[in-house]
């Protein structure tokens, strides 16, 4: 399905060949000497922010250029305007001409496209049936919701039915009934033998579309491989729990009591603030439980109690640990 | 020729979502109308004072008779000077020459006041911006142009395409704006604007190249395209000496002033404007346009989507 290093000679048939590709933004490295080979069927790309994701599609997509390296998607430059026959892109902006209707938005693109003026009208009801914007195709741009304006660009992206996807972050704003078409849409491209890249922060929706998954980290393939294990890291990450009592004096006691529970894998006091424990466990709901019954014996008087949320870039670069 | 096939197709694909489609009623264009009606509010004001001619002239420099009071002078001294009719004869010829030429003076003078200063010193390159900057700055900074740059057609046929949809607007509006002015000054001016169509329609086109790739190749091109027609066109352009000759407008000028040469009115004597032939001075408009258009076309093919997030 793919390879991370790639040695074997770009060929037409490949849909996506990547041979050493750097780029740089400025004093940022971008991509990093990367090499990626993808064959049909649908790949996730996964990374935290910043890890190049973006850029790589961008690359693939023919809207960068690589400082090195080449890419070639089935045999040719995606920068060419050849190239971009071949690939259909909905990328992670929200930019659009707003006082366009989907319908107007979606026929000039097909007339940009080269598509016959003629062709245009049933092919335009056809796509919006396919992403479920039919019954809204007069709404203006500026006036659509985020996953009405995700679905049009998802409809761009197939205008031309090209055999090479890239789709950044296409569950982004849509409801869970439409993230649930979007599956079954892109299952029904893999059958049709289309190459599809799809990079997401919805675990839970990659898992439903595929098992291969590429990661990137610093502009780097850090690993391939089935998506159930990225997931399963993900499950067992441990979370911290910050616990703040209003007498500081009490707070080794309740250290002492905390860890008396096997589910807690270590604590720690926050830094400069002497009356908040940190807790760490991969069990947060039978921590919490413990810790009520220890207060209650022990007269502590909690004050917060609270899961610290991460961000979903903390919870991305825990796949890539160990 | 699979290239040519699909640059063709990208220019027609341009033009057909791209042409009348022009965006107005952005700043730019409310101030291009303020300054238009401004300024035909004035000529309007001095057509109805009827003074689109000499009749208020003055030696430069000097205080006492304009020259509607010295034919008058003239006149009223071939009447005292009748005993003499040689003498009253040469008086009455000078006069009549003088009442003829201050007939004829509005066409003259509406063309140094108005086109020369005004238009071409300030008003076109505003006019011209106007649209042509649009034409790809409104994409560039809408962070749209995604949407053309994923189209399989040649980026040299997106831009010529977009360049040749803006082309009719900007010479509606300068034309169009120019035909006001003419319109407001009466006679003179419509015999100006007769005239003079051609040289404007063609500045119009070369303003169009040079703000066009301004908007194509730059971040925030209006302000950059303000500052070039206020610096080149109104303050070089009006310079003495040969730096003028950097300005479009001076090439114009150029054009125009050959125009009525032929017709025995000679419109600015010490400008430079008579070193230029009308071939020559078209020849080099037409270059500053091609340069720009080639130039945009590079720069353009070479523009990656960074930061559009």
């Amino acid at each position: 399905m793919m390879g991370v290093s790639v040695d074997s000679a770009k060929s037409d048939a490949v849909p996506l060949w990547c041979r050493k590709v750097s780029k740089w933004h400025g004093n940022f490295l971008g991509l990093n000497d990367l090499s990626l080979e993808l064959r049909p069927g649908i790949t996730a790309l996964l990374g935290s922010n910043g890890s190049g994701k973006s850029t790589l599609m961008n690359l693939i997509s023919g809207q960068l250029f690589p400082d090195s390296g080449s890419i070639h998607v089935f045999g040719i430059d995606p920068w060419t305007w050849q190239g971009k026959q071949l690939v259909g892109y909905s990328p992670d902006l929200d930019y659009f001409y707003p006082s366009w209707s989907i319908k107007d938005f979606l026929a000039r693109m097909a007339c940009l496209a080269g598509i016959e003026s003629k062709r245009v009208p049933s092919l335009l009801n056809e796509i919006l049936s396919v992403v479920g914007l039919l019954s809204v195709q007069t709404t203006l741009l500026r006036r659509c919701s985020l996953g009405m304006r995700q679905r049009a660009k998802i409809a761009h992206a197939i205008l031309m039915d090209p055999p090479l996807l890239i789709l950044d972050e296409p569950f982004r704003g849509i409801d869970p009934v439409g993230r649930r078409d979007l599956v079954q849409l892109l299952l029904q491209f893999q059958t049709l033998g289309k190459t599809i890249l799809v990079s997401s922060h919805e675990l839970e929706e990659i898992e439903k579309l595929t098992d291969q998954v590429v990661m990137l980290r610093s502009g780097r393939v850090v690993s391939a491989g089935p998506v159930s294990r990225a997931r399963d890291r993900l499950l067992n990450k441990p979370v911290e729990i910050a616990l703040e009592i209003q007498a500081n004096e009490k707070i080794r006691l309740l250290a002492q009591s905390v860890l008396s529970n096997s589910e807690v894998l270590g604590v720690r006091l926050l830094e400069g603030e002497k009356h908040v424990l940190m807790v760490l466990t991969r069990k947060p709901e039978l921590v919490f439980s413990h810790l009520v019954m220890i207060s209650i014996e022990n007269n502590f008087l909690i004050r917060r109690l609270e899961v610290v949320d991460e961000a979903p870039a903390e919870v991305m670069e825990s796949l890539f640990e160990g | 020729m699979e290239f040519l096939k699909s640059f063709i197709q990208g220019v027609k694909s341009q033009l057909a979502v791209h042409l009348f489609r022009a965006r107005v009623g952005h700043g730019l264009f409310w101030v291009s109308v303020g300054f238009l009606m401004l300024v035909a509010g004035v000529v309007v004001s001095v057509n109805l004072k009827n003074q689109w001619n000499y009749k208020t002239l003055k030696p430069r420099g000097q205080v006492g008779l304009n020259f509607k009071n010295s034919i008058e002078m003239i006149e009223a001294g071939s009447l005292v000077l009748g005993h003499n009719a040689g003498v009253s004869a040469v008086c009455s010829a000078v006069a009549s020459a003088g009442s003829g030429l201050l007939v004829q003076s509005g066409f003259p003078v509406f063309t140094k006041n108005v086109v020369f200063s005004v238009l071409l010193g300030f008003l076109l390159p505003l006019w011209c911006l106007t649209f042509a900057v649009e034409g790809l700055g409104a994409e560039r900074e809408g962070k749209t142009l995604f949407w053309l740059f994923s189209k399989p057609v040649p980026r040299s046929s997106i831009y010529i395409g977009k360049f040749l949809a803006v082309l009719p607007w900007v010479l509606i509006w300068s034309l169009g704006g120019f035909f006001v002015l003419a319109v407001c000054a009466g006679d003179c001016g419509l015999f100006a604007f007769k005239l003079f169509w051609q040289p404007i329609a063609l500045a119009s086109v070369t303003y169009a190249s040079v703000f066009f790739f301004m908007g194509a190749c730059f971040p925030r091109a209006s302000l950059i395209a303000l500052a070039y027609a206020f610096v080149v066109e109104t303050l070089l352009g009006s310079m003495p000496g040969s730096l003028k000759q950097l300005s479009v407008a001076f090439y114009a000028r150029c054009i125009m002033f050959q125009k009525s040469a032929e017709l025995g009115v000679v419109l600015e004597q010490g400008g430079g404007y008579g070193d230029f032939s009308e071939t020559m001075a078209i020849c080099f408009m037409m270059g500053i346009a091609l340069l720009f258009l080639v130039a945009g076309i590079f720069f353009f093919g070479k523009i990656e989507l960074r930061g559009q997030r």
